[in-house]
């Protein structure tokens, strides 16, 4: 599982005199879904674009299934652009034909699974509509239907969750695990922390051009340490008292962890009245957070 | 096994089918037949109504008078015979008798000789304001006009000279025409009604040849443009070479333009014979199949030549309407030679005419333009249709270098330097 799918090392590109992608550096590896973070404008598109070999970069290397991105490995690399991709004048099932024949099927594989794949985000019935009669959210089914037309190894999704409403969104986390079960490596940018919370195992967070943190999610909030612990008990240590913040919905208890409040000294002063712990665990940040602390922690530098 | 050229397999039967799809495609390739199928029965109620305007003239000046019936003079002059045994036209005694028969409508044209005519050879026209002759009678004159200079002359010598001198002195050539060769070798030049062809063929494929350009070159803007505006261009240049991507999309249009062309060509292979035939004289009018290849060449690699063009802007635009705004400017090249015909039509040798013989982007219309006069030797033609193959190939690879470089500046400002490094790195 270790095998890297994508690899980027010291990627850097300069539209004029704005570095867009300054130096950066990670890697996708095989069969994982990799959440490619970051605030509006930060440089995930571009970095995508330079990774596909769109766009050339001033410095730094990419490699995609072991090779630089050439037209004959991209044709094993399913890509979603941004919202659009899609010729709007042509019919829904000619488009994604005209796409699957491009990435190397025949025509009648191409047709197949165009309708194979529209019956599956339930569009079968819109496949004589032209493109620009689909509303934004079924116009990103049928791109994201065309992206995976050829079971590609890989996918690149540029922010394939924008536009859709809720069910929808549910919908393609429903076939982005189910691809993932069947072996494809996935990569998608966004700026929702809560879609990357509940697919990724590893991530990466641009800001700015610049990689804030890359690795696993896991790993990267333990690395962050606690920032809370609740408990669950029939009542509250004197000593703690003025510190906690109650949630009467659920009966815990909030401690928020500072220099001198730590874990085990919330711990210690429960043992040391005596009182019976029903629950206690440390609440790890979540991604939103560290997000926001990042960023905002880079802009403040820079 | 699949190649680069899958790709250009793929994407030239897309565009190829986007082509023929679309309802400009049948109605143009449908309209000219329809037009030639329509002309056949209406062919003799035309040339009745020509020769109606344009009564032919005769040895026998009093008969072709008969045109005069509705056309009256005044003499102030004092200088002509007087009506004799004539019937028309008719002579009036003054000025307002004159036109009080053209307000009665007794007469549509009224010539009045003032009383200097012998001095100066004005003739005073008055028609009324509702039959204005317009731009075109006022410069160029009209048959009344015409067949009254011919009365004119007969009318001053008459009693002077004899009726068969001077029936040879009012019709006094009818040329016949020889050219002589290099060699001394005399042969004849070809006959009027035949150099009508010649001339029709070579200005029919000409504004055919604006109008494909027009539809033609407008779809093909359009499509690169939407690409470039929907990311359509990002998923190509995934999966095939911008060479591929480029040739595919100007074989595909050529291949449909040739194909409304060839519907043209059916219909007209046995329509124009059934118009010809309802022309008097018409069995003379023949084409010849060199000026036919020549012309069908000419206008191959003219369309190619505006389709490269009109890819090549079309990477430059940056939206849809840009580039349809943009197609009125090809059709302007295209139409230069037509309207600079004034300037060259008496020398057609001339610099100028070089010059648009020689530029590729008006040399399709001059080369269609010099064959109609008949004056373009065929070394100048090979030449000028070599320069347009040529510039068209060219055009084709610039156009993919640029349309990868477009997207190679995405985000950049568009500054020499940039568009230099875009153009160095990007592979075509």
């Amino acid at each position: 599982m270790n095998e890297q799918v994508l690899r980027i090392e010291g990627l850097t590109k300069t539209f004029g005199s704005r570095t867009v992608v300054d130096d950066v550096s990670f890697d996708v590896k095989r069969g994982e879904i990799f959440g490619y973070l970051g605030p509006n404008g930060s440089g995930k598109t571009t970095t995508i674009r330079l990774a596909l070999g769109i766009l050339r970069p001033d410095d730094g290397s990419v490699s995609i299934l072991g090779l630089p991105p050439e037209r004959s490995v991209l044709k094993g690399v399913g890509y979603l652009p941004e919202e659009r991709g899609l010729p709007r004048k042509i019919r829904v099932l000619d488009a994604m034909r005209y796409l699957g024949r491009l990435k190397g099927l025949t025509f009648k594989e191409a047709e197949e699974r165009a309708c194979e794949l529209l019956r599956r985000v339930k569009l079968y019935e819109h496949r004589n509509k032209k493109v620009e009669e689909l509303s934004r959210g079924m116009t990103q089914l049928v791109q994201f239907a065309t992206a995976i037309i050829r079971e590609p190894e890989f996918i690149i999704l540029d922010e394939p969750f924008s536009g859709l409403d809720p069910l929808n969104v549910e919908l393609i986390k429903e076939l982005l695990l189910e691809r993932q079960r069947a072996g494809m490596t996935i990569m998608f940018s966004t700026h929702i922390m809560s879609d990357v919370e509940e697919l990724c195992e590893r991530v990466a967070l641009i800001a700015d051009g610049r990689l804030l943190l890359h690795g696993d999610l896991a790993e990267i909030k333990r690395q962050r340490g606690a920032n809370s612990v609740h408990v669950k008990a029939p009542r509250t240590p004197d000593d703690l008292v003025d510190s906690q913040n109650m949630f009467p919905s659920n009966g815990l208890v909030e401690y928020p962890i500072d220099g001198d409040t730590t874990p085990e000294t919330i711990l210690r002063s429960y043992l040391d009245a005596g009182i019976d712990i029903e629950q206690f665990e440390v609440a790890l940040p979540s991604l939103n957070e560290i997000f926001i602390e990042e960023v905002s922690h880079a802009r403040s530098v820079s | 096994m699949r190649g680069p050229s899958a790709e250009f397999r793929i994407i030239f039967s897309e565009e190829f089918r986007r082509q023929v799809l679309r309802p400009g495609f049948a109605f143009f390739a449908l309209l000219i037949p329809f037009l030639m199928l329509i002309a056949i029965p209406l062919t003799p109620f035309v040339v009745d109504l020509i020769e109606e305007d344009n009564p032919e003239q005769t040895q026998d000046f009093e008969a072709g008078w008969d045109a005069l019936a509705t056309v009256g003079y005044v003499d102030s002059a004092g200088v002509l015979l007087g009506p004799g045994s004539l019937d028309s036209p008719k002579m009036y005694g003054d000025r307002a008798a004159g036109i009080e028969a053209v307000q009665q409508g007794e007469i549509d044209t009224l010539f009045i000789l003032p009383v200097h005519y012998f001095e100066s050879g004005q003739v005073e026209k008055y028609r009324a304001a509702s039959e204005n002759e317009g731009f075109v009678g006022t410069i160029w004159g009209s048959p009344a006009q015409w067949n009254f200079s011919g009365f004119l002359s007969y009318a001053l010598v008459a009693d002077q000279v004899e009726p068969d001198l001077l029936a040879r002195a009012l019709n006094s050539a009818e040329y016949r025409n020889y050219a002589i060769g290099d060699d001394g070798a005399v042969s004849d030049v070809v006959p009027p009604v035949q150099a009508v062809g010649e001339i029709m063929v070579p200005l029919l494929f000409g504004v055919l040849l604006v109008m494909a350009v027009l539809t033609g070159s407008s779809t093909l803007m359009s499509s690169v443009a939407e690409e470039k505006e929907t990311r359509m261009i990002e998923m190509l240049v995934t999966s095939a070479a911008p060479l591929s991507i480029m040739s595919a999309k100007l074989l595909a249009l050529g291949l449909a333009a040739l194909i409304q062309i060839a519907v043209w060509v059916s219909v007209a292979v046995f329509a124009l014979p059934a118009i010809i035939d309802r022309i008097p004289n018409g069995g003379e009018l023949t084409i010849s199949p060199d000026l036919l290849v020549v012309v069908l060449t000419a206008f191959v690699l003219g369309f190619f030549l505006f389709s490269a063009l009109a890819l090549f802007m079309a990477t430059l635009v940056p939206s849809t309407s840009d580039a349809q705004r943009q197609t009125g400017l090809l059709s302007m090249l295209l139409m230069l030679p037509i309207m600079f015909i004034g300037l060259f039509i008496n020398n057609v040798g001339g610099t100028l005419s070089q010059i648009f013989t020689y530029f590729p982007f008006t040399a399709p219309t001059m080369i269609m333009l010099r064959l109609g006069l008949g004056s373009i030797s065929g070394s100048e033609i090979a030449a000028a249709l070599g320069l347009v193959a040529i510039t068209a190939v060219l055009l084709l690879w610039v156009a993919s270098r640029v349309f990868r470089a477009g997207i190679l500046l995405s985000g950049q400002r568009i500054t020499p330097d940039n568009v230099w490094a875009a153009l160095s790195n990007s592979d075509s």
